[in-house]
């Protein structure tokens, strides 16, 4: 028996001295050592105060004379009424009444509960969708905010809250609408960059400057809000918007400077189908869905609002000459909209295009995923930097770990890159405290600072385990080097590598440290499992 | 009555002749006699009430649960089982009364969550200030988990033992013993800020 019992158990006989509950020879025995421990006695003494505290703190009621009284008279009231058979039938009998009655009325009208469902979605979908108007009704959408639209995936919905409207043609299988608090962490291309890096001349800016603003009043047209109920319909066809949009600019860009771009792009050339991307182009254009998807506080539904997207984006671009015009005007008249909305019946998880749509929510974001555009043509996001990077390294991915490191419960015995191509981020799951951050992780690896390797790591603390330690390797950041020219490139993933290798050694030779001592004893299990590394894709 | 014989003998005698006593009231009563029931309630109410009285930890409903223990008694004192004591079926039918009407209080409390949650801070208030002994151990009894203030109120100030416990609240003579204990130290805790002024060391 453990120190732990044995405290239980002696404090327990307290409460079963105290409480008379001990048998006779245990009495005797538990007396005794009260008399030999001081500590015994001093709990004792408490849990016996405690115990009269609790005996002395009740006060018993004063004597009711009537009670008796008023008891037989109330018996006898209900002896007439027949109580003594009151029991389980009659409260039965009610019971099988009632289920009856309530089986009758829905016999009679089957639908009872539907349509009282249907009503409600319906008055949801009417508080939702009254007063809407368009979001950027006066403030003109510029050509940097299309430019994000296209190629950042976001478009700020407000300021202040950091609300941002996430749209991903492509994400996968599937297309993404999603509202979201902003993610300062993601790193973006601004459009000045992308036209610098490239090297497109004005001419070539121009047009794609055209570009971004013929679509800004069709983009605008197709994300209404409801400021006082705080919902925003975005139309399905924003999607399939920003897929014409990439396609535009890329097909100016491959005009003005098809070198850079496939530098930049190596995807490219797949776009350079022209034909398919005027039909898709102009297709995009023609269409005018009034599917909406609506982001309420309460639920995320579908519904079909009856606009005419061309005159209402015609309306909100003469609203932006206006304002233009007259920027000191001060308040700015607002203008309003109506729309006419129809509820398809299922409302809330309807269809969307040709395949279902699924929605997530959680506390900071509500996302739709529906079935993407259906063309014949990708049109690469800005991801192919990435891709490039994964080639370069794709034969160091695996580093097979020494047996030693390799763990018993839940570890690799290899160390892989992970990261799919569209994120901006590789993680690998590092499960080794004692480097607790890059200085100790390179140095201990005989890693410069200053070089490449220095500028792509990124630690982090785990948030659910607080031993666990992550290195982030970040291959998207305009930082480490989106636009490299070839060479620099080939340069840089060198010497990764050569840094990646030497990481390999130190870990063979830890390997050969550790050996020795194997089996020894508890201490060394321990200090084995911290050593251990975990691999996350 | 031999007046050799000692204190236990007498006192175990005395239970015989209550016992006994109880039972044939009851067949008394079974047999038509009314008069009976009422000297059964007599001999119990006080009992039955203070009972209630501890295991809701007010008094606001005392009365009515009282009688309506009786009134449940005397429905169905013909499905009494003569083979244990008339209390601790009277006990269980008590308690269980209690629970009952704690189920339903709570339920109530739900809708109106508020309210109540007020009265028991001004109360709590007031009472702090009036530094008084008894009332700060009936607070601290009273913010104890019901499946733990049962227990330990029955043992500690209506004195049962581990065993009428047990069979009053339905449960294993080590699951009283254990709810006691922990009644008892969760109690210590609660009245941990009162330590100096409550406990002598």
């Amino acid at each position: 028996m453990n120190k732990n019992d044995t405290t239980l158990r002696i404090k327990n006989e307290i409460h079963l001295y105290l409480d008379g509950e001990l048998s006779e020879n245990a009495k005797a025995e538990f007396e005794m050592r009260l008399l030999q421990n001081s500590d015994l006695r001093a709990e004792f003494e408490q849990i016996r105060q405690l115990k009269s505290l609790v005996a002395q703190s009740h006060e018993p009621l004063t004597d009711d004379a009537f009670f008796t009284t008023r008891l037989m008279s109330t018996i006898a009231e209900n002896k007439n009424k027949g109580f003594s058979k009151f029991n389980w039938f009659r409260s039965s009998t009610a019971f099988i009444a009632l289920t009856g009655a309530v089986l009758f009325f829905f016999w009679l009208n089957p639908m009872f509960i539907n349509k009282q469902i249907d009503e409600h979605k319906l008055s949801l979908v009417e508080f939702y969708s009254q007063n809407l108007r368009p979001l950027f009704e006066d403030k003109n959408l510029t050509t940097a905010q299309v430019f994000d639209f296209a190629f950042n995936n976001s478009i700020v919905l407000d300021n202040n809250t950091q609300h941002e409207l996430h749209i991903d043609a492509r994400d996968g299988n599937s297309s993404i609408i999603e509202v979201r608090l902003r993610d300062g962490s993601v790193e973006t291309i601004k459009f000045e960059d992308f036209l610098e890096r490239l090297e497109i001349s004005s001419e070539g800016k121009d047009e794609i400057d055209s570009i971004l603003n013929y679509y800004a009043p069709k983009i605008a047209s197709s994300i209404l809000v409801n400021d006082n109920n705080n919902s925003i319909a975005v139309n399905s066809d924003l999607v399939s918007l920003q897929e014409a949009v990439r396609a535009e600019v890329y097909n100016v860009a491959l005009a003005h400077n098809s070198r850079g771009l496939q530098v930049v792009m190596p995807h490219v050339p797949i776009i350079s189908d022209r034909h398919n991307i005027a039909q898709f182009v102009s297709q995009v254009k023609n269409t005018n869905s009034n599917k909406f998807l609506v982001f309420s506080p309460d639920t995320v539904f579908t519904m079909q609002l009856f606009i005419d997207a061309d005159s209402l984006s015609k309306e909100i671009e003469k609203n932006w000459e206006e304002f233009e015009s007259e920027p000191n005007k001060g308040t700015h008249k607002r203008k309003t909209f109506s729309f006419s909305f129809k509820a398809p019946g299922a409302g809330l998880h309807g269809q969307m295009g040709s395949g279902e749509m699924r929605i997530f929510t959680d506390s900071i974001s509500y996302r739709v995923e529906m079935p993407p555009f259906p063309t014949n043509i990708v049109i690469p996001g800005m991801d192919s930097i990435q891709r490039q990077i994964d080639r370069a390294i794709v034969h160091m991915r695996r580093i097979p770990l020494p047996d030693s490191l390799a763990g018993r419960r839940r570890l690799s015995t290899y160390f892989e890159f992970g990261g799919s191509s569209s994120d901006s981020t590789m993680t690998f799951n590092f499960n080794m405290p004692q480097f607790g951050n890059i200085d100790s992780l390179m140095s201990e690896f005989g890693m410069r600072r200053g070089s490449f390797a220095d500028s792509i790591f990124v630690n982090r603390r785990s948030q659910f385990d607080s031993s666990a330690v992550f290195f982030d390797f970040r291959t998207d950041s305009l930082k480490s080097g989106v636009f490299f020219d070839k060479e620099e490139l080939r340069e840089e993933m060198q010497e990764f590598q050569n840094e990646i290798r030497r990481f390999r050694e130190e870990m063979m030779e830890m390997r050969k440290n550790l050996q020795p001592e194997r089996g020894k004893s508890d201490s060394l299990k321990i200090k084995r499992k911290k050593i251990t590394t975990q691999v996350e894709i | 009555m031999n007046d050799k014989k000692n204190e236990q003998d007498v006192t175990q005698t005395q239970t015989i002749f209550r016992l006994e006593d109880d039972f044939s009231l009851i067949k008394d009563f079974l047999e038509g006699n009314e008069q009976s029931f009422v000297k059964l309630v007599n001999r119990h109410k006080d009992k039955v009430r203070n009972l209630i009285y501890l295991t809701l930890g007010n008094n606001y409903q005392v009365e009515d649960i009282a009688q309506d223990v009786f009134i449940t008694v005397y429905r169905k004192l013909s499905q009494f089982n003569f083979n244990a004591q008339f209390s601790t079926w009277l006990y269980r039918i008590t308690i269980n009364k209690c629970k009952d009407h704690l189920r339903r209080a709570k339920l109530r409390s739900i809708f109106s969550p508020f309210e109540s949650a007020e009265d028991e801070k001004y109360v709590e208030k007031h009472d702090t200030d009036e530094f008084e002994v008894k009332q700060i151990i009936n607070d601290a009894i009273a913010q104890l988990p019901e499946k733990l203030r049962i227990p330990l109120v029955l043992r500690d100030i209506e004195g049962m033992s581990y065993q009428e416990i047990g069979d009053s609240l339905g449960f294993e003579q080590g699951t009283v013993k254990s709810r006691i204990f922990r009644a008892r130290e969760h109690l210590r805790v609660l009245l941990e800020p009162y330590r100096k002024d409550l406990f002598n060391e």
